[in-house]
């Protein structure tokens, strides 16, 4: 990429003249990218893909991971496959559909591989903006749940906790809170905050509790004037900070190697049944390095790729052969209530219109 | 009577001068012409066209429509939306301007001590962006853990809520309030006062002269200023993102963005309230140069005036006072913030326990994180490429519009002046349609170009400032002279343009260069991995609730910009003397 | 030498009545000094300006030396073209010295030698001007004059054909103006070269000039000899503006070749007539102020009597607006003729050889022929 420079710059002086011509064909062109699926790329083996992988010499990640955690998992990717280049793009979960389809509707194929929260993932995969693909290591999702046919791989599960800070608790008498539905006392009123985006929670809600139920809370919730604050982390930081003195969609890998760190500034907890999201990774249709997506995905579902996520990010694996932080996850004692993995799109507008409406922040 | 000849007979010009179209200065304006008709047009065409469109981008078949401007205009909750937009710009340009211009009077009219505060007070847009100021302020007010808030609840008074409409106001008020006061500046020294001293001779008491002379006469500036404030205002981003949005306060700007992380992005809204956002600018832009141009202080700029100095007797210290906190506002606060939170391993509000953990350990990690150096890298070249790329087209441009009678330079002024009417956001998405929509033989999407497409594009008003006002205060005779003495055009521009407008060059670099380094509500949209900017960065570690490293980046940005702004200022000062 | 023809010059904006040069026709010959002499706006710094290539002409043509400049189809620009150019402002580049300046146009120059060469040409052009000792100083720290030589130096350098002077002396003092005034004529002079002088000075043009050419609205009045013009002028625009203010209307009672019986409202003048009256026309009169012999006492009977209306006293003359039965004259007096007071019964005799006779409207009818060379004596031999 670095050697390109001279020609991008050069690149905007005649592009600039030709596009004048062009003016008046505004828009008139998109690309489109979706109708049939494609077909599913048959799984290889690592040693197959390793050569073409690298003779692509580098892969393009589109990724929720915090930004914080991203180099770390390059870096420990990198160490098994030094001369693949990792070129990430560090997105919150709402923009990852807009970005990608925004792309490939301009003709433009840039992502490799996304990994990100499963309905904005299955906003992509629904769109036909995704290529089927299964590594050859993974295993089933829990709970008999599956991603659409031809479609496999989770990097890990979050969970949503309620995290808070006990210094802000007791300067404002504020009770401990052990529910969701004790965030809707009166006394909470303006005092926590959450993410009228998080859909991946309002799904699990309903997968806890039924629809109806799930959204008289969020309304319950929205009625108490939260904060709407779309981050997760930086949620987490102002709750550290004092203020809000709670947040309601607390990430529990985050609060937990944030309390570490910051032990008499933060508390949370695990409800149960806990809400539980997945989080897929996909290789993405017309990759421009389609071999390196492959190898990547596999990585990062492998046993190594998945103890490196958890040991880097403190984020939770479904597999057996790993070892999670037990204060974010213990199935025995707090019952993972498990958001739904395949998701329509009519169903996601619906439920990302609802959470919005909910809380207020339409 | 008295003619010698008859006269000919009037025909057209006779012959149209073929080859005067192939001389290099028809040629380098011709093409100047273009490209700037180009950058400007792209943005809004796209914004208009998607406007009337049923579906953008989309899988579906597209008709031409109304149905988006129906839809959003009665969209319930537009209303508020309109109101809260527009109360929070005109009460932003208020405070500015008023603040600006007072600040401004006492610096050139009075003999208050200690102006110097004002002075530096003044180049804090350009070394603070508006995103590192809106996040101190953000943590300064918090509502419970503010430092300022628990010095009120301290003192018994009211807390300051920042998350509120009053936040903003009041934010971006200390973001723009400089600029203001430049203008206020620029106004107050080119007046000339014995304009003033008349009317004092003539019987009128100094606060009568102040409201019947001053006020009138620096009116068009006033106006202008205003103007400018407002636009800029209602088309920022991150001051309604940040501080708004928490609150259930939107405007515009964060309606947009909203709606464009939607999925389906809505892009009939966005185009909507882009195109409904230009026309409010264009009319306002359109009104205050109507205003500027009838206005008789046109007369009296330009030359070195000796303002006359008030004495303002016992009032002195407490306009001294009013510098203070100026500056305390603007410069001290902010900064000792980011200084704090940047000296901090994970942020806590100021507090004497606090000082036990500071440590210099963010900045190391800023130096050991490759994407940070990244983003400074691409920062650097957008901005430096935008800011040369802005200075070369505004000169030729300028050039144009002023110096010569060629028809329609009018129109290729007002399209140099398009940009600032458009929001930032709205030339961030149209110039990212364009480039992925527009069958064009080439590839921008994801490089470093694109990103200075969109920065040249924002900067052509800025650099028009500059340079409109430097090139008209050389004579017409300094080019003919060159001519005259066999001189091409393009010798003429190299050797006589060129050093004399130095100063003005500089300046318009300057400021185009920085307003790309600190841009931000285009860029959102055009980074891709790789070509990630630091302002971007700012934004992203901010979401991601990393204060620490926000801060201990933003104070490394203060620290660059403002070796850069004063390494330009000597350089600028060097050549004024020379050429005065 | 200069050659225009049809010339004719609109801005845009303008209606085609006010073309800002309506159809100048002037030849200027090898070695002349003309001067384009009007009040402002009459189009005179146009004529320049288009000679200089600074405007294209929308008709008419240009030839410099025999080569067309402009006309249809072929425009040269100023740069192209042989000629010197002195502006009002000067026009000195501030960000230059002296000698650079003075040296541009030789750097320019299509064929320009070793720096050496033009160093030693432009140092010589300042000598001629006499600002040799100023060669490096930076150019903004010279005075209003040496600004003024510093251009002209600069005009001169490259040898043009042309040299065009843009009211060169505007922006200097009184006493600076007739000095610069006369070193700009012996410069010309001994370097003969071509010269059109724009001013809206009569004084300056009257001075430096071997032919005055009187321009108003786009076209030229009349042109001539600095004396010719100045005392017999053809046209009422002309005489006003060389400082004719006494008008009086008259009827012609007998023609005897060369002289004029008119009768106006105070008696019957005997003056010189001019082309193209005949007795019993209605005939206009204009008298210089210092045309009257003016007296406490009557001499004659033919005098004029009236009153001093005011006085002004010049310094080296007085002024005097005498009321007489049926108009105000304005009389100059050179004689020490003080304490004449508001009031005061006077007697005024004209000089009747020096009364301005033209028929009634304004204008002398047969036009001047053009000429190439300046015409000389041509009212001493009548």
């Amino acid at each position: 990429m670095r050697g390109h420079r001279p020609r991008r710059i050069l690149g905007t002086v005649t592009g600039i003249a030709a596009g004048t011509l062009l003016l008046a064909a505004c828009g008139t062109s998109a690309a489109a990218p979706g109708g049939a699926a494609p077909a599913a790329v048959k799984a290889q083996t690592e040693a197959q893909l390793k050569a073409p992988a690298e003779k692509e010499g580098q892969v393009n990640w589109y990724t929720t991971f915090a930004s914080d955690d991203v180099s770390d998992m390059v870096k420990a990717f990198n160490k098994i496959y030094p001369k693949i280049k990792v070129n990430a793009l560090r997105l919150s979960a709402d923009q990852l559909p807009t970005r990608i389809i925004t792309e490939q509707r301009g003709g433009e194929f840039n992502a490799d591989v996304v990994s990100g929260d499963s309905p904005q993932v299955d906003e992509l995969i629904n769109a036909g903006a995704m290529q089927p693909y299964c590594p050859p290591d993974e295993q089933p999702l829990p709970g008999g749940q599956t991603l659409p046919k031809g479609y496999c791989g989770n990097v890990y599960v979050v969970t949503t906790t309620i995290a808070y800070n006990p210094a802000a608790l007791q300067r404002l008498g504020l009770p401990t809170p052990r529910t969701f539905q004790d965030l809707t006392n009166p006394k909470w009123r303006g005092q926590f905050s959450i993410d009228p985006g998080a859909v991946n929670f309002y799904d699990a809600l309903i997968a806890q509790e039924g629809h109806d139920k799930a959204l008289s809370l969020l309304k319950a919730l929205g009625a108490n004037q939260p904060k709407l604050v779309s981050s997760h982390t930086l949620a987490l930081t102002q709750v550290e900070a004092g203020e809000p003195a709670a947040t309601a969609t607390a990430y529990g890998y985050k609060s937990a190697s944030e309390k570490r760190k910051n032990p008499s500034a933060l508390e949370f907890v695990n409800t149960s049944p806990l809400p539980t999201s997945f989080t897929p990774i996909d290789v993405v249709k017309n990759a421009p390095h389609m071999a390196a997506a492959e190898l990547f995905t596999d990585w990062m579902v492998s046993q190594p790729g998945q103890q490196a996520v958890i040991d880097t990010t403190n984020h939770t694996s479904l597999r057996t052969d790993v070892h999670n932080d037990p204060t974010v996850w213990n199935p025995s004692v707090w019952k993972p209530a498990y958001g739904a993995a395949n998701i329509s799109s009519a169903q996601y507008n619906q439920y990302a219109t609802e959470m919005k409406q909910a809380l207020g922040a339409d | 009577m008295a003619t010698l000849t008859e006269t000919p007979p009037i025909h057209e010009p006779a012959v149209p001068h073929r080859r005067r179209f192939l001389e290099p200065r028809y040629l380098i304006l011709f093409g100047a012409a273009v490209v700037v008709a180009y950058l400007a047009l792209v943005p809004v065409g796209t914004m208009i066209y998607a406007s009337l469109r049923s579906t953008f981008l989309g899988l579906g078949p597209a008709t031409w429509t109304f149905g988006n401007y129906v839809r959003t205009f009665t969209a319930s909750g537009f209303g508020a939306l309109v109101a809260n937009s527009f109360g929070y710009a005109a009460a932003t340009a208020l405070v500015s301007v008023v603040l600006g211009f007072g600040l401004a009077w006492l610096v050139t009219r009075t003999n208050t001590p200690a102006k110097g505060f004002a002075r530096i007070a003044a180049l804090v847009p350009l070394i603070i962006p508006g995103i590192l100021n809106t996040v101190a302020w953000a943590l300064l007010f918090s509502p419970q853990t503010g430092p300022l808030n628990q010095v009120l609840r301290a003192a018994h008074l009211p807390i300051f809520d920042i998350y509120s409409l009053r936040g903003m106001i009041f934010v971006q008020s200390t973001h723009v309030t400089p600029i203001a006061y430049l203008m206020g500046v620029a106004a107050f020294t080119s007046m000339d006062s014995s304009l003033e001293e008349a009317a004092l001779s003539s019987g009128a008491r100094p606060v009568r002269v102040f409201r019947s002379i001053t006020l009138r006469l620096v009116r068009p500036a006033i106006l202008s200023a205003a103007l400018l404030m407002f636009i800029q205002t209602i088309s920022t981003f991150e001051v309604p993102q940040l501080l708004g949005v928490p609150n259930h306060t939107f405007v515009f700007v964060s309606r947009m963005y909203d709606a464009l992380q939607s999925f389906p992005a809505d892009y009939g809204t966005v185009a909507v309230i882009g195109v409904f956002v230009l026309v409010i600018a264009a009319v306002g832009l359109i009104v205050s140069q109507r205003i500027t141009k009838r206005s008789p202080t046109q007369t009296v700029t330009g030359k070195g005036f000796r303002p006359k100095v008030t004495d303002l007797g016992r009032w002195r210290w407490p306009a001294f006072a009013v510098f203070v906190v100026f500056f305390l506002v603007t410069v001290v606060l902010p900064l000792a913030m980011l200084l704090w939170s940047s000296l901090l391993p994970t942020y806590r509000p100021p507090s004497f326990a606090a000082l036990r953990t500071l440590s210099l350990r963010n900045y190391l990690t800023l130096f050991d994180t490759p994407s940070l150096l990244d983003s400074l890298r691409n920062s650097a070249i957008t901005a430096l490429s935008a800011g040369l790329i802005v200075t070369v087209l505004t000169a030729v441009v300028a050039y144009l519009t002023i110096k010569t009678r060629i028809r329609g330079r009018w129109l290729l002024d007002g399209l140099a002046t398009v940009p600032i009417a458009v929001p930032s956001i709205v030339m961030g998405v149209g110039v990212l349609y364009w480039y992925l929509a527009a069958p064009l033989p080439f590839h921008l999407y994801g490089t470093l170009a694109i990103l200075i497409v969109a920065f040249v594009t924002i900067g052509l008003p800025y650099g028009m400032r500059y340079l409109g006002p430097g090139i008209s205060q050389i004579n017409d005779e300094l080019e003919e002279a060159a001519s005259a003495s066999g001189a091409g055009w393009t010798q003429t521009f190299r050797r006589i343009y060129v050093p004399l407008l130095m100063p003005s060059l500089l300046a318009a670099f300057l400021y185009t260069t920085i307003v790309a380094f600190r841009e931000i509500s285009a860029a959102i949209f055009l980074y891709s991995q790789n070509t990630e900017v630091m302002a971007v960065k700012v934004y992203d570690l901010w979401s991601n609730g990393d204060y620490s490293t926000v801060a201990a980046l933003g104070v490394v940005m203060v620290l660059l910009l403002t070796i850069v702004v004063g390494v330009v200022r000597l350089v600028t000062r060097r050549f004024s003397l020379e050429s005065s | 030498m200069i050659k225009l023809t049809g010339l004719v010059k609109r801005y845009p904006g303008r209606t085609v009545a006010n073309n800002a040069v309506d159809g100048i026709d002037l030849d200027v010959a090898e070695g002349e000094l003309v001067t384009l002499l009007g009040p402002s706006g009459c189009g005179k710094t146009s004529t320049l300006r288009l000679i200089a290539g600074l405007e294209r002409p929308n008709s008419g043509e240009i030839s410099i030396n025999g080569e067309v400049v402009a006309g249809p189809g072929c425009f040269l620009g100023a740069h192209r073209r042989p000629i010197g150019i002195v502006f009002q402002s000067y026009a000195i580049w501030p960000h230059m010295t002296v000698l650079e300046n003075v040296m541009f146009p030789l750097r320019v120059g299509k064929h320009h030698g070793r720096r050496a060469d033009m160093r030693a040409r432009a140092l010589a052009a300042l000598d001629g001007v006499g600002l040799a000792d100023f060669a490096d100083r930076p150019a903004p720290a010279l005075s209003g004059g040496q600004q003024q030589r510093v251009a002209l130096a600069r005009a001169l350098v490259r040898e043009p054909t042309v040299l065009l002077l843009d009211e060169p002396l505007s922006n200097l003092d009184a006493g600076l103006r007739d000095r610069m005034r006369d070193e700009i004529r012996a410069v010309q002079q001994r370097l003969g070269i071509t010269t059109v002088f724009v001013t809206h000075d009569q004084d300056e043009a009257l001075a430096v000039s071997d032919r005055v050419v009187v321009m108003n609205g786009g076209r030229i009045v009349e042109q001539g000899l600095p004396q010719e013009i100045y005392t017999w002028p053809r046209s009422e625009f002309t005489a006003r503006f060389l400082g004719v203010s006494n008008t009086m209307s008259g009827t012609v009672t007998a023609l005897d070749g060369e002289a004029a019986d008119i009768a106006v409202s105070g008696g019957t003048l005997r003056c010189r007539a001019c082309e193209g009256i005949e007795p019993g026309q209605r005939v206009s009169l204009f008298l210089r102020p210092e045309s009257f012999r003016l007296s406490r006492r009557r001499h004659d009977d033919s005098d004029w009597a009236g009153t001093i209306a005011f006085s002004i006293y010049q310094g080296d003359c007085w002024d005097y607006h005498v009321t007489l039965a049926e108009e105000t004259v304005k009389v100059r007096v050179y004689r020490e003729k003080v304490g004449l007071a508001h009031g005061d019964t006077v007697y005024l005799k004209p000089d009747e050889d020096a009364v301005i006779v033209m028929p009634e409207g304004g204008a002398v009818d047969a036009p001047p022929p053009v000429r190439l060379t300046p015409r000389r004596g041509q009212r001493t031999d009548r």
